[in-house]
């Protein structure tokens, strides 16, 4: 579904290196990093707002460049941020963006936004951020399209809501033809429904792979400092001491054995995310570029 | 192209209205233009309509100014129908003034309370105008050393606005009165050609480059266009809402 390849963008003070991932059809891509990191740059990108200056972004087999029209119908985008005019109404504002696309669904959009308590005939500037995010996700269903790109949305929603948008994203991709990339920092939810994930840090992606093989890529080890300190250093992404105990982040394989007064553990996402970032900051570049590309 | 255009023009017209109204730009127009053209002759019908047009161009220009929303980049449009979009926009805009003019001075002409060669006279000064003011984007403020970039944008706009003022204010002035001397001929002529000149050179020299800076968010986001780049001023941008 969508193929990115080699993508470079550079800008004064900062820089996406060389992302290179591909998100089959039918899954959920979860893309993660601390602030700064080019979440939202790369889906500047994917979206064509920004051009690359290297490499090459598919969109369902079309190249990104030559076909932009074609591409774009295929994207339905969630923003976090206020993207719609706030003094016409929603049906004003939908009716206005859906000419442009081939699939819009008026109907569609009107079935969303009473799923989510929008009422059609309020102005978008009236609108809590939260419905307003809602508001997009609604259009962005309403033209049908095949892959969804959100960024960062969930932050704004109340808990029932999230609970709800996770359930139509994964309904969303359920037929095996939709695909869905999810940049958050909120990754209890990546955690719930993402199948890929992408760690992107510095503008450079970490690692990008699918959930089995991230489970069986790290273990989170907790225990007695001096336990901690005869792990293999190759092994450690990043160890926190405490005064008697602490944990360490380590690569993990079939052939790993631990010791058995430490508590050996599959780390969360948080866990992968805080610590990898540590290794980063205090070796000046993270020692755990897992190339292990989709 | 041109009835998307128009509809989105329509859809918003509300709360363009209120963007322009608040804009300060809009109402300098207003107040210089109301006394200098009004106060001349009370009676004159054409000074007021002149006034009214030049006044509906610049809320025009405040209004839409040639740049497009990020939900328009989002849209599926390819880099040619933006341009088209812009064009077209600034074309639509430019037609509507043209409109209103002969709307209100074709009944003048027929009632008698204009002349013919007074219209022409007004139609060159108000072409000459709105061609000018349509040259004009949201971004502007937003482009780091503006004048290395755009050449001699502002002077250019600057000097072409207060010789149109001027001159339509001379116009009236002499067109009013009994008799004039001719310097005051040779000074409309003058007037006429410069402002000519002006708008033709801000149409040549600096809507192509507007147009192709706004075809692509990127350079509208980031207020640039290659020039005096940084990451800071992406973050000091004050449109900017998204992150990195």
């Amino acid at each position: 579904m969508l193929k990115v390849s080699h993508v470079s963008k550079k800008f004064q003070g900062f820089c996406l290196k060389d992302v290179d991932f591909y998100l089959p059809k039918g899954y959920i891509c979860g893309v993660f990093g601390p602030n700064g990191s080019g979440k939202t740059t790369l889906l500047n990108l994917i979206m064509k707002l920004y051009r690359a200056d290297k490499g090459e972004i598919f969109i369902d087999g079309t190249d990104l460049c030559q076909d932009e029209r074609g591409c774009k119908e295929q994207l339905g985008v969630v923003l976090n941020e206020d993207i719609f005019p706030d003094n016409m109404t929603l049906t004003e504002n939908a009716d206005m963006l859906g000419k442009y696309y081939r699939n819009y669904d008026r109907r569609l959009l009107e079935d969303y936004c009473e799923r989510f308590f929008l009422p059609l005939n309020r102005k978008c500037g009236k609108l809590s951020k939260g419905e307003k995010l809602k508001y997009q996700f609604a259009f962005a269903l309403s033209h049908q399209p095949k892959l969804l790109l959100l960024d960062e949305p969930t932050a704004n929603f109340d808990p029932e809501f999230r609970t709800e948008f996770l359930k139509i994203i994964t309904e969303f991709v359920s037929d095996g033809e939709h695909s869905v990339l999810l940049a958050t920092h909120i990754l209890e939810d990546l955690q719930q429904v993402g199948d890929y994930f992408l760690f992107l840090e510095k503008g450079e992606v970490t690692f990008a792979m699918e959930r089995s093989r991230l489970e069986d890529s790290y273990r989170m080890v907790l225990g007695e400092n001096y336990k901690l300190k005869l792990l293999k250093p190759d092994r450690v992404v990043y160890a926190e001491y405490g005064k008697e105990m602490g944990k360490a982040l380590v690569r993990h394989s079939a052939y790993a054995v631990y010791d058995k007064e430490v508590t050996v553990t599959v780390p969360s996402l948080e866990e992968i995310m805080y610590f990898t970032v540590k290794a980063g900051g205090s070796r000046g570049k993270s020692k755990t570029p897992t190339q292990d590309f989709i | 192209m041109l009835k998307y255009i128009w509809k989105d023009y329509k859809a918003d017209f509300k709360g363009r209205l209120k963007y322009a109204y608040l804009h300060t730009h809009s109402w300098i127009y207003f107040f210089v233009y109301l006394p200098l053209i009004c106060s001349w002759d009370i009676h004159s019908l054409g000074a007021a309509a002149a006034w009214l047009l030049w006044f509906e161009a610049v809320m025009l220009a405040e209004m839409y100014p040639n740049y497009m929303s990020k939900a328009m980049y989002l849209c599926p449009l390819s880099r040619q129908q933006r341009r088209e979009y812009l064009i077209k926009g600034y074309l639509l805009k430019v037609g509507i003034c043209m409109a209103s003019f002969w709307i209100l001075f074709v009944p003048l002409i027929l009632l008698g309370k204009a002349e013919p060669l007074e219209t022409l006279g007004v139609f060159v000064f108000y072409v000459s105008f709105v061609v000018m003011v349509n040259v004009h984007t949201k971004y502007e403020k937003n482009i780091p050393n503006k004048d290395a970039y755009m050449g001699y944008y502002s002077v250019w706009r600057l000097i072409g606005y207060v010789v149109n003022l001027m001159g339509i204010v001379l116009f009236y002035s002499v067109w009013d009165a009994q008799s004039s001397a001719l310097w005051e001929y040779i000074g409309i002529g003058m007037g006429m050609i410069t402002t000519v000149i002006c708008s033709i050179i801000m149409v040549i020299r600096y809507l192509p480059r507007i147009i192709e800076r706004n075809v692509d968010y990127e350079n509208c986001d980031r207020g640039y266009f290659g020039i005096g780049d940084s990451y800071e001023n992406h973050h000091s941008n004050a449109r900017n809402y998204g992150n990195l």
